[in-house]
């Protein structure tokens, strides 16, 4: 029973060092900014990832040096106790397995799952801001936050486009993003969006606005473009919105290595 | 000649054993890297299919961005396991019903820990006896009173017309509705005893007296202690949240949103999508007020209060690592409760408070 136990924790802790080791490459190789805005998160996530290392090498240290049976604390013995009635140990080992393998799914994911960040079907799972008032009332309280990032996107003024195109009606812009929707009945209308993360990909929103490009059909989903055109006021299937329309070619380009806003 | 001390010398065994998994973990690493490498581009088509990208970005961000908290979430728990003994925690713990409800329900204000991270030190907690009314009220007001969550809800609507009404309705809902939870649901359960209520390894509070008297005596030792019991906690915690992240990811990548954001403004429908969205998009709650801001106009104020007021309390991921914690039978209990108290006392909220 003792040595099952200090195998049982023993097993936990390496995969303890490999989760930990885990978070300080996809923190070092930047893997984690596909999940993160560079925030104090991010940093939380590596910081966590160095401190998992340290803390599960020395509990397995620990139990090499001092074997389970000699350690009288409840915690690891009243909980983990083998219980009264005799399982059937096919299960129990099934069970473990896994446990196991439930654990590791996540970093079998990481390193087998090669990460474009958030893409047009997440964007249309997520519905999101696409009215440009609704743009509007969702920037406008972080505007600060929205103009330092400008330093990082620098072509990338949607708030500042969007209220002079209100202000005083046509505006040239300039603006990246990857297109979510061609919309094949017109042939030259489609949607280029960028997601706007406050802190993981899990809660980030997409933000789009419509393009007009005569050769939009050709455009694939997910493609990552760069517009120059002018922003102006139109109404679109009765609704008010900002179209840009592109002047000159729409030109593909790679996806920036932190795709988010 | 044999020497049978060399059995019994610490060093030698410890060493002798690190050698070994050194070579164990060289041998196997070398095989290992070639095979996930050719296993890499093997599925490269299943895997830059938009869905499983969707998916696997989900939940490594759900993860990524809850292990830190748990972590430290452990690590409290490791300290109080150490640090604080039964008998200290139940001499400051109230006598009266009431006391416990609302003690539970503000003793977050001391943590700033959310959602993910509160479980694991309320286990620690109720293994050292805290009464479950108690527990309850502390575990579902936590992520809503934490300082943290509070500052970043102001942010969120900063500079919009709900900017104090909604971090203020956060609050004061949120430890309302907390408390009314855990009366309600401890009331309703109050023919079952605590340990009938409990997960095994929770209710093993009886077998920690003997744990504070051998507790090693100095503060580094208690200290060193309090690290490994919080990483062992930690691996144990990560199947439940692993788990929760992979059927949060799932919900993310199958789900569109506007199914249930559709009813927009309806003063009943509106929140009852917005809770629906709360339990489906598993937001951390330090993060979540961001995201209800930016339903700016599309919802009602008492729709981005039930999200915001809910999603703290239950979401796909929380149920999963409830499980942890309690039996099926107080899970089965817990979840309507918060479902049913959250939407009336929001309805009852915006209409006789905001107006």
């Amino acid at each position: 029973m003792a040595h099952n136990e200090t195998s049982r924790r023993l097993t936990w802790l390496v995969l303890g060092i490999l989760w930990g080791a885990y978070l300080v490459v996809m923190y070092r190789t930047g893997a984690l900014q596909r999940c993160y805005q560079t925030s104090p998160y991010f940093y939380f996530t590596g910081a966590a990832g160095v401190l998992l290392v340290l803390l599960s090498a020395k509990a397995a240290l620990a139990i090499l040096r001092r074997p389970a049976s000699a350690c009288t604390c409840e915690a690891c013995h009243g909980a983990h106790e083998a219980p009264a009635v005799v399982h059937w140990s096919w299960w129990a080992d099934a069970k473990a397995h896994l446990v196991l393998g439930l654990v590791l799914m996540p970093l079998m994911v990481g390193v087998l799952v090669p990460s474009r960040g958030l893409n047009a079907l997440a964007a249309l799972r997520r519905g999101g801001a696409s009215d440009p008032q609704d743009i509007l009332d969702t920037f406008r309280a972080e505007r600060r936050k929205f103009v330092e990032m400008e330093g990082q996107y620098k072509k990338l003024t949607l708030l500042e486009v969007l209220d002079h195109v209100y202000a005083h009606g046509d505006t040239p812009v300039s603006t990246l993003g990857f297109v979510t929707a061609v919309d094949r009945t017109r042939g030259d209308l489609f949607q280029v969006t960028r997601f706007k993360m406050t802190c993981c990909a899990a809660d980030a929103v997409p933000i789009s606005l419509h393009v007009r490009w005569a050769d939009a059909s050709r455009l694939q989903r997910d493609t990552w473009v760069r517009v120059h055109g002018t922003a102006r006021r139109e109404t679109l299937d009765g609704r008010r919105t900002v179209v840009i329309t592109a002047e000159g070619p729409v030109q593909e380009i790679a996806a920036p290595a932190s795709p988010y806003m | 000649m044999h020497d049978p001390r060399n059995h019994h010398d610490p060093s030698r065994t410890v060493g002798h054993k690190l050698k070994i998994a050194g070579l164990v973990l060289l041998g196997a690493a070398v095989p290992t890297v070639i095979v996930l490498a050719v296993l890499r581009n093997v599925l490269l088509p299943v895997t830059l299919n938009p869905a499983v990208q969707v998916f696997s970005l989900s939940m490594l961000s759900i993860l990524f961005e809850a292990m830190p908290f748990v972590l430290l979430g452990a690590l409290v728990s490791g300290i109080i396991e150490m640090f604080v003994s039964r008998q200290t925690l139940l001499r400051i713990i109230p006598r009266s019903a009431v006391g416990q409800l609302l003690v539970g329900a503000v003793a977050g204000v001391a943590l700033p820990v959310c959602e993910c991270g509160v479980i694991v030190v309320l286990r620690r907690l109720l293994r050292k006896g805290m009464p479950l009314k108690m527990a309850l009220a502390y575990l579902l007001a936590a992520p809503i009173v934490n300082p943290v969550v509070i500052v970043s809800t102001f942010a969120a609507f900063r500079g919009k017309p709900e900017h104090l009404a909604m971090p203020l309705s956060r609050l004061g809902l949120g430890v309302a509705a907390a408390v009314a939870i855990a009366a309600l649901v401890t009331a309703i359960l109050r023919k079952r005893s605590a340990e009938s209520l409990l997960a095994d390894e929770t209710s093993h509070a009886h077998h920690h007296a003997h744990h504070d008297h051998d507790a090693p005596p100095t503060v580094w030792r208690k200290l060193s202690a309090a690290t490994d019991h919080a990483v062992l906690e930690f691996m144990e915690v990560a199947r439940y949240l692993v788990a929760g992240a992979a059927v949060a990811a799932l919900a993310q990548t199958l789900i569109p949103r506007d199914a249930l954001v559709g009813f927009g403004r309806h003063p009943v429908f509106g929140v009852l999508g917005m809770m629906a969205l709360a339990l489906i998009l598993n937001l951390c709650s330090e993060a979540d007020a961001f995201v209800a801001a930016s339903f700016a106009t599309t919802f009602s104020f008492a729709a981005k209060l039930a999200f915001l007021v809910l999603g703290p309390m239950l979401d796909m991921k929380l149920i999963i690592m409830y499980g942890m914690v309690f039996r099926r039978r107080l899970i089965v209990v817990l979840v309507p409760t918060i479902l049913v108290v959250v939407f009336l006392a929001v309805l009852a909220w915006s209409y006789l408070v905001i107006g």
